[in-house]
């Protein structure tokens, strides 16, 4: 296998998906080319995806095993790139947050955000329904969730702009920076004037030995959140509404039982997952797998968005259809990191995509389908802006 | 084998039953039931099913 390819190139064409299939069909791992333009394996088949997934012999810890795989060279992102037994122990002590009761409490504040957004809209018009809705929503959300004041989030979109989508490793690597210094500055504050959000409870939360997450830890674990806790779901709201709208059938079928609201997200999550590829992970020993040898030392990452229309395992897998049975798709992950904000993703695009439907009986694309773009970047699958019609 | 799960940890995720359903399964409300009869002959998946849980509530003696 010669072949090596480079995902952000690809992911700017709406012609992604079919690629993956043709590649997965003849290799359930490939070579791709990272952004920093180091190679990496990339695993697409859904039955290696899911071997691999809970493999020890993967590690997180790149700081450790492949300093150059970091995300952020010198500085390990808390639960990301940690291993047991540090990660569970880390994961042990902010899983209350994220449970399924500590989640459900936030749904009126879901929806209130939800309902002030779309006010803003009026009653038609046409508007970038990312710029307008899909990305201040769950910033709000998660701002709030973790205690960011109001008046800082601004300089937001542009971090998680450069770090997802990044045009380049530098401004990948200065936007992290900056992230981590902000994050830093808010947690000595919050030190200093307790407060009672997620990260107030984080700084007083004590492991059984008495011990606490340091300043460095609370500050990464802050940056992350922020990140991967609303530019996933950005993404995956605008990928939801922009193929549910290709689907018109489908979309008078919600419209006439909105109860299938989470048959949409879980097929949206299915069929074009924002989370498209994981990070990375680092062979601890050479693994025999998918027919290759992984080199002790090299990278490997999960590009679930392939796994998840493996041909192996769904029928018809590159059609949207809210009809199929989704359970079991890898959209957040499996194993010891599976995504632990997801009910709040899936929770948060329930409310959203119900409110939307409800609000707007004219709901349409305002430019020819294929003008619409897509985000160059091999972490998140996006688009750069979604214009739609609306009228109550 | 001896398999015992920690109900205070577990978030009812269902990544164990994925690994290994024959074993591990969520009822209605999303607690953990076992079937410790269908783990044996199956350590392994047991094994690697206790490691996929993302907070460790499951832990394995024995086998
Ligand atoms: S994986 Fe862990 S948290 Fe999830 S259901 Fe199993 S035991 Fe519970």
């Amino acid at each position: 296998m010669t072949e090596v390819v480079d995902l952000a190139e690809l992911a700017a064409t709406a012609g992604l998906e079919q690629e993956l299939d043709r590649l997965a069909k003849s290799h359930g791992i490939i070579r791709t080319r990272q952004l920093n333009q180091q190679e990496t394996w990339t695993v697409l088949g859904a039955s290696l995806t899911r071997e691999l997934l809970s493999d020890p012999r993967l590690s997180n810890d790149v700081h450790t095993h492949a300093p150059h795989g970091a995300l952020v060279p010198g500085m390990a992102v808390m639960l990301l790139e940690q291993d047991d037994p540090g990660h569970a122990r880390n994961r042990r002590l902010v899983t209350a947050a994220f449970a399924s009761r500590a989640v459900r409490e936030l749904e009126p504040r879901i929806a209130e955000i939800t309902r002030q957004l779309l006010d803003g809209l009026g009653e038609s018009g046409t508007a970038d329904f990312i710029e307008e809705f899909t990305y201040p929503m769950p910033l709000e959300v998660i701002c709030e969730l973790l205690g960011v004041p109001a008046e800082d989030r601004d300089p937001f979109r542009k971090w998680a702009m450069d770090i997802s989508a990044a045009p380049s490793m530098e401004a990948m690597q200065t936007a992290a920076v900056e992230l981590f210094g902000y994050c830093i500055g808010l947690i000595g504050a919050k030190r200093e004037r307790p407060t009672e959000d997620l990260l107030g409870e984080l700084i007083a939360a004590r492991f059984e030995d008495g011990s606490a997450l340091t300043d460095e830890e609370l500050s990464s674990f802050a940056a992350v959140l922020l990140i991967a806790g609303h530019d996933t779901v950005t993404n995956l709201l605008a990928n939801a509404l922009h193929d549910l709208l290709a689907h018109p059938g489908q979309l008078a079928a919600v419209r006439r039982d909105p109860s299938l609201v989470g048959a949409v997200v879980e097929e949206a999550l299915r069929f074009r997952g924002s989370a498209m590829t994981t990070v990375n992970r680092v062979a601890r020993e050479d693994i025999e797998a998918g027919g290759v040898t992984i080199r002790k030392g090299e990278l490997v990452r999960f590009l679930l968005n392939a796994a998840n229309r493996d041909t192996e395992v769904r029928a018809d897998p590159h059609s949207f259809d809210i009809g199929r049975a989704t359970a079991q798709h890898l959209a957040f992950g499996l194993g010891p990191h599976f995504c632990l904000g997801q009910r709040l993703a899936r929770q948060e695009a329930t409310i959203a995509l119900t409110e939307i439907l409800r609000r707007f009986g004219t709901l349409e694309l305002a430019v020819p389908a294929e003008e619409v773009r897509w985000l160059p970047s091999d972490a998140i699958r996006g688009l750069v802006e979604l214009p739609l019609r609306y009228a109550r | 084998m001896k398999i015992t799960v920690d109900h205070g940890l577990c978030d009812g995720l269902g990544q164990c039953a994925l690994v290994a359903p024959e074993v591990f399964a969520l009822d209605d409300e999303e607690r953990l039931v076992v079937a410790p009869e269908a783990a044996r002959g199956s350590a392994g998946k047991v094994a690697a099913a206790a490691r996929a849980c993302p907070v460790r509530a499951i832990s394995v003696e024995g086998s």
